[in-house]
């Protein structure tokens, strides 16, 4: 075995070793086996139990949003985002909850549009629903 | 020419240390971003969203530790050639990704890939000059 070998194992051996040792002394470690939300996210339990304003908003493109949608949801997805935004600063107030979504844990368009929600309309509680809207049909039925 | 070469190397220590610290500090939200990039079976994402900040750790450890540089540096070109692969394969599927690379999750979407592929293609031309440099006489 070469030098550059032992040393390519080296790495990828520590760093196992480290990953281990992570998954049983770090809690947050052992939370992604669990599939626990992220900080951004919230789940359907969370939403069910906060007292206080919710606005849905759905981040799927429109054709979806059409086809079924969480009920009183109003979409912002980043294509359409001039004409939809106009409806949703009309409704929130502050101290609204905002939660987006869309369609499940992998899509980036519910984070597209919580992230521009945060950093350019100054929305204070934005999240986004864990799982999307896969979670919600799972939890409420077609 | 040797001030320089150290330069790089703390530079792109820096860089992959940094990554994998934040990283370790919040697997859910790396987790939550590597599952943008559609590229992994969900049943193994969060073995890599576990794995990977600690091997980017190892590596950035060995790029300033003499005896691995060498295995380092091509860890690094290895790992920017997948990162580069990962983003070039979401940009043609024109999904919506979370960077998920340093601190505050971006997310990035049409003419935003180009500055993360010119970055990693830059932490790839650094690795491969330092690579380069190993193999030439001491200056």
């Amino acid at each position: 075995m070469t030098g550059l070998s032992r040393s390519w194992l080296g790495i990828l051996g520590a760093a196992t070793l480290l990953a281990l040792a992570a998954l049983a002394l770090d809690p947050r470690a052992r939370a992604l086996l669990r599939d626990a939300p992220a900080a951004d996210e919230t789940t359907l339990a969370a939403v069910r139990d906060h007292r206080g304003p919710l606005l849905w908003l759905d981040a799927r493109p429109a054709a979806d949003f059409a086809r079924g949608h969480i009920p009183e949801a109003l979409p912002l997805n980043p294509d359409d985002w001039d004409q939809q935004i106009v409806a949703i600063i009309a409704v929130w107030q502050p101290g609204t909850r905002v939660i987006v979504y869309c369609d499940d844990r992998a899509c980036g368009s519910s984070r597209a549009v919580a992230d521009k929600l945060r950093r350019e309309y100054q929305f204070d509680d934005v999240v986004i629903l864990h799982g999307g809207w896969t979670a919600w049909q799972k939890a409420v039925g077609p | 020419m040797k001030t320089i070469d150290w330069i790089l190397r703390l530079a792109l220590a820096g860089v992959f240390l940094a990554a994998a610290v934040v990283k370790i500090a919040d697997p859910a939200t790396f987790h939550a971003a590597l599952l943008t990039y559609r590229m992994l079976p969900e049943a193994l994402s969060p073995a890599v969203a576990l794995w990977l900040p600690w091997f980017e750790l190892c590596t950035g450890v060995a790029i300033l530790w003499p005896h691995h540089r060498r295995a380092a540096l091509w860890v690094v070109i290895a790992l920017n050639v997948v990162f580069l692969a990962a983003i070039a394969q979401a940009a043609i599927r024109e999904l919506d990704i979370v960077c998920g690379c340093f601190g505050r999750p971006a997310t990035v979407r049409g003419a935003g890939y180009i500055p993360y592929l010119a970055r990693d293609l830059a932490f790839l031309a650094v690795a491969a000059w330092l690579l380069r440099r190993e193999r030439m006489p001491r200056s």
